[in-house]
C-alpha cells in the first residue's frame, strides 16, 4: 500500500521524467514495429503508418497508463480546478458575492477563534504547564503545612491577593502590579531570570535580607536595560530591597503586567499578619502521574489541618464549600471568561452555518440556470459523480478564496478585538493568528465549502437528459425549489436564535445601566491615594495627617469644588469583609462569623456621593481619633440584623478588635460589588477612628480626569513626594469598565445577529427574485387574464410570508428551548421575555417585507405580451 | 482469417507475467512472445500491453530498467520481482483448476448424469 503511494507519488513529483519515458517507450514500440514491417519488405513510410495505427490511440493509451499510476485522479483535479476557475470567472458577480459571504462568516470565526485559542486552549506559558495546580485561598499561615504534608507535590507555593505596590526610584513614585509571593514561586513554575537569580528557600523567612525579581519590562522601562541592574536597589512599598534578577520577557504572573516580585514575610510569631489577613493563592507541581483526584483528596484532607491550625477557632465548615477543589491552574484563570467566549463562538458558528446556506442557494438559483449545462455533460458521457465533483470543486475554490479573504479579515479583526475586550480577561497576550488559528480557518472553510456544494449536488438534474437539451423552458425540478426553501427557512430560524439571543442580552444589558449605582456619578473624578504603609497604616495618627494635608493642597486645586476621601469608591473590584461581633447577634464556637463589609470614609462623602441618611445621623468631623467610637450602617445591613428595629445605638466590632463602635445612623444602599450585585452589608467608619491605609479621592469637577491629574499629582508631591497617584478616572468611566465584560459580549452577539440578519434577508430576497424570473409566465398569463398588480404582488409576498412565518416558527421554538443556556448571561429580564419573544418577530416581518419589495415590484413589471410572445 | 479469441477477463496479466518471467525483454517483446506461443491466435491490444504493464509495475509485480535493445536503441526492460513470481504460480494454479473444472464440464457425456 505505501509502496504504492509512493510510486504514485513519485510519478507526480517526477512527472516531467514520467510523461518523457512514456512518450520514449511508446515511440520504441512503434519504431521497432515499423522496422519488423520493414524487414518483410514494406516501404518505410508504409510500414511506420501501419505501426502507428497498430499502437492504437496513443493518447488514450497514455491516459490508461496514467490511470494505472494511480495518478489520473491529479490530472482530473487539475482539468476540474481549472473549469472551476474559468466558470467563476464568467460569474464573477456569484462568485465575489459567495467569496465576500463566505469571508464573512470564516473571518468572524477566526477572529474568535484565534482568542478561544489564546485564552482557553494554549497551554500557559510554563514547562509541562498541565501539572500545574491551583490548591486554595487560605492565610499564609497555612504555607508551612503544605510545604511539608503533602505528597502529591513536586513543589508548593503561595502568592498574595493584594496586587499594586508603590515603586519609588529615581525620585519618582509609581503604582504598579506587584506580588509578594513564597520562595518557591518561580521553582514552580519552572520560570528562571535572564539577568541575575530567582528566589532562595529562606529569603521569605522574618529577617531574611529584602530583594526583589522585577519584570523585563519594568527593567527596561524604568531601569534602561541596565546589563549591571542585579544588586541594585529599588524602593517597594517604602522599603528598599535589592534587585536580585530580571525575569524573562512576557513573563507575568499571575496578571498580566505584573512587573515585580517580593517574598513574602512568613512570620508565624506576628499572628494578625500571618492567619489575620486572608487571601494568599496556593498553588503547586504535581509529581509526574499524580493525578487531580489524587491530589484534591489529599487536600479535602488537610483542610481540616489548617482549619485547626488557626489561632483562634474557626467555622467548623471551613473550607467545605463546594469550590474548595484543586483545579488546573488554566482552568481557574481562564474560569472567568470561558462561557462567555464558549457563547461568543457558538454565536458565530451559527453566522458560519447561515452563511453557508445562503451561498448553497445561490449555488441551487444557479444551478437551476447551468441546467442545460450539466445535462450536456452528461449526454456527452461526463458521469454523474465526475460532474458532481466538478461542482464540489468550483465550492471548494469559493471556500479557499473566501477563507483567504476571512483570514484577511482576521488579521485586521483579532487586534481590535483584543483592544477592544475588557482589560481584565486574561491571557489576551497569547492571543494571535498562529498555526493552530490557521488550521481552524481550513477546516472550516473546507466543511464550508462541502456543506455549500452538498444542496445542489444533491440536487443534480438527473435523468431526463432530453427533456433539458430538447425543451428550453424546462425549469429546474420542484426539488430544487423545496431544498432551497428548505434552506431559507433554514438560514431564518438561525438568525431568529441569535437575534433573539441579542435581542435578551441588550435588553439585560439596557436593565443593568439602569440600574442606579446608589451614588452619584456625574462632575466626579477619582484617583487611588496610596501612601507607603509605614506612613500610614495600622496606627490611624499618621494617616490623618497625611489626608489632613492632603485635604488642605486639594483645597486651592482650580476646578475643584469639594474632596472627599473613601476606602473604596464603589463599582471600584470586589469587596472583602470582615469578620464581626455584631450586638444581638452572638455567635456560638464553631459556627460562621457574621460579616459586614467595612469603609473608611471622609466626614463629606455621604453628601458628595448623594448617599442618603435614612436614619440618626451622618458621619461629621466631630467623630475625632479622641471620641467615641462610631459608626453608620447601609439600609441592607441594618435590614439584615436589626428587621424592623432600629439599630441606632447597637454596638458592632471587628473580632479581633477590643473596643465596640455604636451605630448613630443609616444610609443608603450602594452597589458597591456591582450594578447586577445586590448591595452589600456595609458599615462606614469615620476617617479619624480607622486607618484604611491607601484611599480613593473623589473630587467634585467640571474638568476631565486627564485635566485634573497634572493638579492632583502636584498636591500629593507637596505632601508626600514619595506617594503614587494612579487609577485617574471619572465616576462615570468607573461604572462603565463595571459593566464592561457583559457590554462587549452583548455588542459582539448583536453585531452578529446582524449580520445574520442581513444575510438572512438576502437569502429571502435571493429566492424570492429569482422565483419571479421562473414565474415569469404564469404572472404574464394571470395578467393577461386580469390579474392587477395587487395581485401579482401578492404571489411574492405570501411565498415570502410562507418562509419568514416558517423560519420564525422554528426560531422562536428554539430559542424558547434553548432560552435556558442563557442564563449566566443575562440580568433583570427573564430568558423567556416576553417583549423579546414579540419584538423579535416584529423585527423579522418587516425584514420579510423589505426583502420581497424589490422581487414583488419585479413581479408586476411582467409585461404579458412579452411572455406570451416569448413562447 | 479467424478472429483472434478474446481474452478472458484477468488473463492479460497473467500472460504479461509468464512473458515477463521467460526473460527481461521491452513491451514489443513481450508482445511478439505472447503472439508466437499463442500461435498468433492470441492478439493482445497494443493500447491495453502498456496500462497492463504500468498496473503491474505499480503493484509491485514487476520493475522496469532503462537499456539499450539489440539495434542500439534505448529501450525500457521489464523484469520479474518475487512478488510478481509468486502471483505467477497462484494465477498458473488458479487457471489450471480452472481449466480442468470447465474441461470436466464439457466432456461430461449423457452416461455421467444417469446414476
Amino acid at each position: 500500500m505505501i509502496a504504492r503511494l509512493r510510486d504514485s507519488l513519485r510519478a507526480l513529483f517526477g512527472r516531467r521524467r514520467f510523461e518523457a519515458e512514456m512518450a520514449d517507450e511508446f515511440r520504441f514500440h512503434i519504431e521497432r514495429q515499423a522496422d519488423d514491417l520493414v524487414a518483410r519488405g514494406m516501404p518505410r513510410a508504409e510500414a511506420e503508418r501501419l505501426a502507428r495505427a497498430h499502437f492504437g490511440a496513443i493518447d488514450g493509451a497514455k491516459d490508461e497508463a496514467r490511470e494505472a499510476r494511480g495518478i489520473r485522479w491529479f490530472d482530473e483535479l487539475r482539468a476540474d480546478l481549472r473549469y472551476a476557475w474559468r466558470t467563476l470567472y464568467r460569474a464573477p458577480g456569484f462568485a465575489l458575492v459567495s467569496i465576500l459571504t463566505l469571508a464573512l462568516g470564516i473571518g468572524a470565526n477566526t477572529t474568535i477563534f484565534s482568542v478561544i485559542n489564546g485564552v482557553l486552549l494554549k497551554p500557559l506559558p510554563f514547562p509541562e504547564s498541565e501539572r500545574l495546580l491551583h490548591i486554595a485561598e487560605y492565610p499564609l499561615g497555612a504555607l508551612p503545612i503544605y510545604r511539608t504534608e503533602t505528597n502529591s507535590y513536586e513543589m508548593v507555593a503561595a502568592y498574595s491577593y493584594g496586587g499594586e505596590v508603590n515603586l519609588f526610584t529615581g525620585n519618582r513614585p509609581e503604582r504598579i502590579l506587584g506580588r509578594a509571593v513564597s520562595s518557591e514561586f518561580f521553582a514552580v513554575l519552572g520560570v528562571g531570570t535572564v539577568l541575575g537569580r530567582t528566589f532562595r528557600s529562606g529569603e521569605d523567612a522574618p529577617g531574611a535580607p529584602p530583594v526583589a525579581v522585577i519584570s523585563h519590562g519594568l527593567w527596561v522601562r524604568r531601569f534602561g536595560s541596565d546589563p549591571g541592574i542585579v544588586g541594585k536597589p529599588v524602593t517597594v512599598d517604602g522599603k528598599t530591597r535589592e534587585i536580585v534578577g530580571v525575569a524573562p520577557r512576557g513573563f507575568a504572573f499571575p496578571i498580566a503586567g505584573t512587573e515585580i516580585w517580593t517574598p513574602v514575610n512568613l512570620n508565624m510569631n506576628n499572628v494578625g499578619e500571618t492567619w489575620g489577613a486572608g487571601g494568599t493563592s496556593y498553588f503547586g507541581r504535581l509529581k509526574p502521574g499524580v493525578t487531580l483526584g489524587r491530589a484534591d483528596l489529599e487536600h479535602r484532607r488537610l483542610i481540616t489541618r489548617v482549619r485547626d491550625a488557626f489561632p483562634w477557632r474557626m467555622p467548623d465548615n471551613f473550607g467545605t464549600g463546594a469550590q474548595n477543589h484543586v483545579r488546573r491552574l488554566d482552568d481557574l484563570i481562564a474560569a472567568g471568561v470561558k462561557k462567555r467566549l464558549t457563547l461568543l463562538f457558538g454565536a458565530v458558528g451559527l453566522v458560519l452555518l447561515v452563511a453557508c446556506a445562503n451561498v448553497a442557494n445561490l449555488n441551487l438559483t444557479r444551478l437551476a440556470g447551468r441546467q442545460r449545462e450539466i445535462m450536456v455533460r452528461q449526454a456527452l458521457g461526463g458521469g454523474r459523480w465526475r460532474i458532481a465533483r466538478q461542482l464540489l470543486v468550483e465550492q471548494l475554490v469559493l471556500a479557499t478564496l473566501g477563507g483567504v479573504a476571512g483570514v484577511t479579515l482576521a488579521l485586521i479583526g483579532t487586534p481590535l478585538l483584543v483592544r477592544w475586550l475588557p482589560a481584565d480577561t486574561p491571557r489576551l497576550d497569547g492571543v494571535r493568528i498562529d498555526g493552530m488559528v490557521l488550521a481552524f480557518t481550513a477546516v472550516a472553510s473546507i466543511l464550508a465549502g462541502f456543506f455549500a456544494a452538498l444542496g445542489p449536488i444533491f440536487r443534480m438534474p438527473k435523468t431526463e437528459r432530453l427533456d433539458g437539451l430538447g425543451n428550453r423552458t424546462t425549469g429546474p425540478g420542484r426539488a430544487v425549489g423545496r431544498l432551497s426553501n428548505a434552506l431559507v427557512i433554514g438560514e431564518i430560524a438561525l438568525a431568529v436564535v441569535l437575534v433573539s439571543s441579542a435581542g435578551l442580552l441588550l435588553r439585560s444589558l439596557n436593565r443593568l445601566l439602569s440600574v442606579d449605582p446608589g451614588v452619584r456619578t456625574e462632575r466626579l473624578v477619582t484617583a487611588r491615594i496610596t501612601p507607603d504603609p509605614a506612613k500610614c497604616s495600622g496606627d490611624v495618627r499618621p494617616c490623618i495627617l497625611f489626608y489632613a494635608g492632603l485635604e488642605r493642597e486639594l483645597s486651592s486645586v482650580p476646578g475643584v469644588s469639594g474632596v472627599e476621601f473613601a476606602s473604596m469608591v464603589p463599582l471600584d473590584g470586589q469587596s472583602t469583609w470582615f469578620p464581626m461581633d455584631v450586638e444581638d447577634h452572638p455567635i456560638p464556637p464553631g459556627a460562621p462569623a457574621n460579616g459586614l463589609i467595612p469603609h473608611t470614609v471622609s466626614p463629606g462623602y455621604f453628601e458628595l456621593m448623594g448617599i442618603q441618611v435614612l436614619m440618626g445621623r451622618a458621619l461629621t468631623p466631630d467623630d475625632k481619633v479622641t471620641g467615641p467610637l462610631v459608626a453608620v450602617i447601609g439600609k441592607a445591613a441594618a435590614d439584615h440584623y436589626w428587621p424592623g428595629i432600629s439599630p441606632i445605638g447597637k454596638k458592632i466590632k471587628p473580632v479581633w478588635r477590643p473596643d465596640y463602635y455604636t451605630i448613630v445612623g443609616v444610609v443608603s444602599d450602594v452597589h458597591h460589588d456591582g450594578l447586577s450585585v445586590e448591595p452589600t452589608l456595609d458599615y462606614y467608619m469615620p476617617i479619624e477612628q480607622w486607618a484604611a491605609g491607601g484611599m480613593t479621592l473623589i473630587a467634585r469637577t467640571d474638568r476631565s480626569a486627564a485635566a485634573l491629574e497634572p493638579a492632583l499629582k502636584r498636591a500629593l508631591a507637596a505632601v508626600d513626594p514619595t506617594a503614587p497617584l494612579s487609577r485617574i478616572q471619572t465616576m462615570e468611566q468607573m461604572v462603565r469598565t463595571s459593566v464592561a465584560s457583559p457590554r462587549t459580549t452583548t455588542m459582539l452577539l448583536a453585531g452578529f445577529a446582524a449580520v445574520a440578519l442581513a444575510l438572512g434577508a438576502v437569502g429571502v430576497y435571493g429566492v424570492l427574485s429569482y422565483g419571479v424570473t421562473q414565474r415569469r409566465r404564469e404572472i404574464g398569463i394571470r395578467m393577461a387574464i386580469g390579474a392587477v398588480a395587487a395581485d401579482v404582488q401578492w404571489l411574492v409576498v405570501r411565498r415570502a410570508a410562507t418562509l419568514i412565518l416558517t423560519g420564525l416558527v422554528g426560531g422562536l421554538a428554539v430559542s424558547w428551548a434553548g432560552a435556558s443556556l442563557l442564563q449566566g448571561f443575562i440580568f433583570g429580564v427573564s430568558v423567556r421575555d416576553g417583549a423579546t419573544f414579540v419584538a423579535v418577530p416584529l423585527v423579522f416581518v418587516v425584514v420579510g417585507f423589505l426583502a420581497s419589495y424589490l422581487p414583488a415590484r419585479r413581479a408586476t413589471m411582467v409585461a404579458p405580451r412579452e411572455v406570451l410572445q416569448g413562447e | 482469417m479467424a478472429k483472434p479469441s478474446d481474452l478472458l477477463q484477468g488473463t492479460l496479466d497473467m500472460l504479461i507475467l509468464k512473458a515477463v518471467s521467460l526473460g527481461s525483454t521491452h513491451g514489443y517483446g513481450l508482445l511478439l512472445r505472447i503472439q508466437h506461443f499463442s500461435r498468433e491466435s492470441l492478439q493482445i491490444q497494443q493500447g491495453s500491453l502498456y496500462p497492463a504493464l504500468y498496473r503491474l509495475e505499480h503493484q509491485g509485480l514487476i520493475t522496469s530498467e532503462w537499456g539499450e535493445s539489440d539495434n542500439r536503441r534505448k529501450a525500457k526492460f521489464y523484469a520479474l520481482t518475487v512478488a510478481g513470481r509468486r502471483r505467477l504460480r497462484d494465477e498458473q494454479d488458479g487457471w489450471g483448476r480452472l481449466v480442468a473444472a470447465i474441461g470436466s464440464v464439457l466432456n461430461a457425456t449423457p452416461a455421467d448424469v444417469r446414476p
